[in-house]
This record gives structure tokens, C-alpha cells and sequence, in this order.
């Protein structure tokens, strides 16, 4: 949908996109020195927190490290205040056409009975204000505002693309029911959409609002998405009725018992020989020991992702293997290995 | 693990980059509120339509430039730009 900010919301934006880039250089920087003075070196202990102790002093101790932690944890808690009021600002132009949206090919059916998981309820990921459902409008919000208009651009532009490559990873010609698990405003089920035009898209999130926006998405393309809130844990739905089951960037946001649930439910729901495809963020065996030790402090410690450690230390592969999959793999895309993706596969009906 | 981003070393230089950064949002506002007035006099427009006004491409590559200049200012005020 096209909408255009107000000037403040506008230079907002525009304000927290830039202190986040222009501040890298810190980061630059502090990594040169710290690489310099042996911190990348492999005789670095393996265990994160063993090495968050070992590092995150010798960081801390230097100043253009602690301003650069500065600006980002600035940046953290604004950012979803910045965007609610952008679209405060906007709102009565804007409305209309939102709430025109909701009518077309995509359903959205509304769980009465829902029972949030605890480590979902009432937590903000990303320190991001409002967290999924705290405004009436928080798809809009997050899927516009934040992800297309901060995030995006802070990863260079590539998040889209990021996504629909994991939907080309998905080891079938023509699927002819796909389940996205965790699909937020419908950024991932945009890329399967794009891949699979003529494949059934079924999607669920646990969050209203999100899947609202997703669904504003998927009329205002003419795309006939049958959305639904539930828990991945959780889907209710029959067994045995998808060809894959997939998701992005959901795994990382769950503990691993709730993985060990959704891993197993994944298998209850697809057909024998159907594929489990999940993206997500680099395995910590694939990092470098001072990336691994970035890694775990922006995010675990500072980032607002709790569960972010204990992912990434898990073998997927094995949780699949454990949850029933007939075969999985578990590893990283191209030269950066990122994202990581599971391609896990049901056994077919005569073993 | 620390409980504050800034220390004790570090709180004259956030003096100095609080000031820095006062010192252009002054400079920014004296002017946003010359030219409103000028503009709301001359008839061209008024303070609402200014609210919804976009910026074309060259102003806002204008824009881009100013902003990141603003920042860099005020974060050469925290850091000590080694390089």
C-alpha cells in the first residue's frame, strides 16, 4: 500500500536508521583492536559464557566500544516507540485504506481459545516497544515501519531476499499445500508466494495483529493465504495435510523444548515424504570465536533475544532426527553461511 | 559484566557532545522557524500543509547528507576518532 510519513516520523526514522550505521565505525574499529590483540585466536574457549567472561571485559574497557553499545541500546529502545508514533502521526489518512484491506481472497481465522506459550507472553523481543500486539495497528507497525524501513536497510537491503532464498531451498517442484510456522506480517510467506504461485499457503503466527498485516498483504496482491493464530507447538490442525512446513527466523525466538513441541508437531501435520524447511540465524559451531562472542553479546546479552544462546548451540539436525524425521541436515548458505536452514524429511508412507 | 554503558572517564564527553548536539538543534530550529513564519506570511503555505509536505529526490539526498553529518558530529564528540 502506498502511504507517504509525516515530517516527523519521517526524519525519526530516517534519524535512528543513520546513528545505527554511522556508529559502526565504533564497531570497526574496536573489532580491528580486539582482533589485533588475539581475540579471534581458536584456543578460545567454546562455551558462551565462558567466553562472554573472558571477552566482554576487554571490550567493555574500551570507550568507543562502550558509545557504540551506547547508540545501539538507544536505538533498541526507541525504535518501536519512534515507529507507533509515526504512525499516529499518519493515521487518519491512512486508515481507510488499511482497514479496506482486510477484504479479499485471504482468510484470517482467529484462535477463541488461545493459550500464549510463557516465554512468548508479555516479553518484548527485540527490546522493540509494543512488542507484537501492543498497538492496534502493531503489523503495520512492525512489518512497514520497523522491518521494511529500519531493519531493512540495516541489512544492507537484503532481508526479502534473505527470506525467499530459503524458500528456494525447499527440495520440491510443485508442493501443493505449504504451512509457514511464526509468519509475522507475511514477509517469508511473501517469498514462498513468489517461489510457489501455485501452491495452497497456509500461515499462523500467534500474534492478531501481525497476521492482520500479513493478510492487508496478501488482498492487496490478490493472494488467497489462509491465515490462522496459533502456536507452532499447537497447530490444530489434522494430521498428515502439508507437503512442507517451513518457517524463518522463529526457531531462535523459542526454547528448545518448545523447538523439540514444534519439530514434533511439523511431523504430525505433514504427509509421509513431506519436508520441514527452516531458516534461522548462523549455528555458533560455524562462527569464528570473536564473531561467536559478537554474536551471543548484541543478541543474547544486549539484543533482547533470550532464547538466542540456547538456539544456536543446538544441533537441528539432531532435534529433527530426535523428533522423528526420517533424515535432516542442518547447515549454513553460502560463503557467509547465513542463514542457517534445516531441511528435514518425514518418511515416506512404506518407510 | 558492566551495569552502565558510560563511566566516570566518560561523562565530560557526553558533556561536550550533549552541547555539540544543542548547539545544532538550535541552529536547525531558528531556522525551521524563520522559514515557516516567512513562508506562512508570504501566503505559500500553511503550518499544516508543511506537516504533509515529501521531500523530492534532491531534497532529500540534501537531507541524507545534513543528517549524517549531524550524526558524525556528535559522535566524534563521544569517540576519539582514531582513524
Amino acid at each position: 500500500m502506498d502511504y507517504a510519513l509525516g515530517q516527523r516520523g519521517r526524519a525519526a526514522i530516517d534519524f535512528v536508521c543513520d546513528l545505527r550505521s554511522r556508529s559502526d565505525r565504533f564497531e570497526a574499529r574496536t573489532d580491528k583492536r580486539a582482533i589485533a590483540a588475539g581475540l579471534d585466536h581458536a584456543t578460545l574457549p567454546d562455551d558462551p559464557e565462558q567466553l562472554q567472561a573472558l571477552v566482554a571485559p576487554l571490550l567493555e574497557a574500551d570507550p568507543e566500544f562502550r558509545i557504540l553499545r551506547m547508540c545501539r541500546d538507544w536505538t533498541l529502545e526507541q525504535h518501536g516507540q519512534i515507529a507507533m508514533a509515526a504512525f499516529d502521526e499518519i493515521r487518519a489518512r491512512i486508515e481507510p485504506g488499511l482497514r479496506a484491506l482486510q477484504a479479499g481472497p485471504a482468510t484470517l481465522r482467529y484462535a477463541d481459545d488461545l493459550k500464549p506459550p510463557a516465554y512468548w507472553e508479555g516479553f518484548e523481543f527485540h527490546k522493540s516497544a509494543g512488542g507484537w500486539d501492543g498497538h492496534d495497528y502493531m503489523g503495520f507497525v512492525h512489518g512497514e515501519l520497523i522491518h521494511r524501513r529500519m531493519v531493512n536497510p540495516n541489512f544492507a537491503g537484503v532481508i526479502y531476499a534473505l527470506r525467499k532464498s530459503v524458500a528456494e531451498l525447499i527440495p520440491m517442484n510443485k508442493p501443493s499445500k505449504i504451512l509457514e510456522v511464526g509468519c509475522c506480517s507475511g514477509q517469508y510467506t511473501q517469498g514462498i508466494a513468489e517461489v510457489f504461485p501455485d501452491s495452497e499457503i497456509w500461515a499462523c503466527d500467534l500474534s492478531a495483529r501481525q497476521l492482520e498485516q500479513a493478510q492487508r498483504y496478501a488482498n492487496e496482491h490478490g493472494l488467497n493465504w489462509q491465515l490462522f493464530q496459533a502456536a507452532g507447538e499447537d497447530l490444530g490442525v489434522e494430521d498428515a495435510v502439508f507437503d512442507v512446513v517451513t518457517s524463518y527466523a522463529m526457531f531462535h525466538e523459542l526454547p528448545v523444548s518448545a523447538s523439540r513441541a514444534n519439530l514434533r508437531e511439523y511431523l504430525r501435520v505433514l504427509q509421509p515424504g513431506g519436508y520441514a524447511v527452516i531458516g534461522d540465524i548462523k549455528a555458533y559451531h560455524a562462527h569464528k570465536p570473536y564473531e561467536r562472542w559478537k554474536a551471543d553479546y548484541w543478541n543474547q546479552e544486549h539484543g533482547g533475544d533470550p532464547f538466542w544462546r540456547e538456539y544456536a548451540s543446538n544441533d537441528l539436525a539432531e532435534l529433527a532426527l530426535d523428533a522423528g524425521f526420517a533424515e535432516a541436515e542442518w547447515r549454513g548458505i553460502g560463503e557467509r553461511q547465513y542463514p542457517f536452514v534445516l531441511i528435514a524429511r518425514k518418511a515416506a508412507a512404506n518407510g | 559484566m558492566v551495569e552502565h554503558n558510560l563511566r566516570l572517564e566518560d561523562i565530560d564527553r557526553l558533556g561536550q557532545a550533549l552541547l555539540t548536539l544543542t548547539g545544532e538543534l538550535w541552529v536547525t530550529r531558528d531556522r525551521v522557524r524563520i522559514l515557516e513564519a516567512a513562508l506562512v506570511n508570504a501566503g505559500v503555505l500553511t503550518a499544516d500543509e508543511l506537516d504533509q509536505l515529501q521531500p523530492d529526490t534532491a531534497l532529500q539526498t540534501e537531507l541524507d547528507a545534513e543528517r549524517a553529518r549531524l550524526i558524525d558530529t556528535m559522535l566524534a564528540a563521544f569517540g576519539r576518532e582514531t582513524d
